[in-house]
């Protein structure tokens, strides 16, 4: 694998919590990954890309789920998912952003259960 | 002469850093023990430490690791890594940071495995039963609920040189590999 291949930059793999997601805005969307920013530890904050989305829709219709920095809005294309069915979008399916915030998840009609799995950087 | 020295950065996975018959001599703080090589066995990778629960941003006080204890007269060449989400220092003695500069001490974390996958660099020494302790960061916004530490190595049962040996090693005549078995906080 050649050297300054994003995936030659191996991170160590980690997951967030089960959130049920019911936020309908980006005001009220909530965090399914914390991002490391303890200072006295680390040199600087550490990164992560998201390598797994796995959730559950239980809104009663198909709906979109958005995966957002508070800053940044939306960090890749709104998901859409579809009513009563699981949903899990791995690594192939995700592009490799790279997060420095908090993530957060919001949707267009709630409840959608998710949980991430991130490759965190640093 | 075997070609063995500390943190060997061969390709591959660990190496004894001495052969039964080898000369040795570990220092400690100020103290030097020349020794032997006698007898050496490997210690596969085992879970020596479990420091427990991290709340989140948060440091544990050090913690002993008397599993890495040796025998009187043996010493031990380890090297380590944890397995849970934590940036871990090490102390030899309780006292003495290892692995560090003079703005910091480096922690070892789970990346290590991809940084330096044959762990050449986390590689330290313990003399008979003067464990090292470890100190835990827990630098996630998530607790942790575990915070174990793996190490693999060899553990060598050594006897004491003559002063005649020790003469010869110190005229630079006869060979002896030096292994570091503690921190050194650097001259004043």
């Amino acid at each position: 694998m050649p050297v300054g291949y994003l995936q030659a930059r191996k991170g160590v793999r980690l997951q967030g919590p089960v959130i049920d997601v019911i936020g309908l805005n980006i005001g009220a969307a909530q965090a399914i990954f914390q991002q490391s920013t303890f200072l006295p530890a680390i040199v600087g904050t550490r990164t992560f890309r998201i390598k797994r989305i796995k959730g559950l829709n239980q809104a009663g219709a198909n709906t979109l789920i958005h995966i957002a920095t508070a800053a940044i809005g939306d960090v890749i294309p709104p998901l859409q998912t579809f009513d009563g069915l699981n949903f899990d979008f791995v690594e192939a399916d995700l592009p490799e952003v790279e997060i420095n915030a908090d993530l957060l998840a919001w949707v267009v009609a709630a409840t959608v259960t998710v949980q991430v799995e991130v490759e965190e950087l640093g | 002469m075997a070609d063995l020295y500390p943190h060997k950065s061969g390709l591959g996975f660990m190496e004894p850093v001495a052969l039964i018959n080898h000369n040795v001599c570990i220092l400690y703080g100020s103290a030097r023990h020349f020794r032997k090589v006698r007898y050496l066995e490997p210690i596969p990778p085992f879970q020596c430490l479990d420091i427990g629960g991290i709340a989140l941003q948060t440091t544990t006080p050090r913690t002993a690791a008397p599993n890495l204890d040796l025998f009187d007269n043996e010493f031990g060449q380890y090297r380590w890594y944890p397995i849970d989400n934590a940036h871990i220092r090490l102390w030899l003695p309780q006292v003495d940071g290892r692995y560090s500069i003079r703005q910091f001490q480096v922690p070892v974390g789970m990346e290590i495995l991809d940084r330096d996958p044959c762990l050449h660099l986390t590689e330290f020494f313990v003399w008979e039963d003067y464990h090292p302790w470890f100190e835990a960061t827990n630098f996630m916004d998530y607790a942790l609920t575990t915070c174990r530490i793996i190490a693999q190595g060899f553990r060598y049962v050594t006897s004491e040189l003559g002063r005649s040996t020790i003469a010869a090693i110190e005229a630079g005549q006869e060979a002896c590999t030096y292994v570091v078995a503690s921190g050194w906080a650097g001259l004043p």
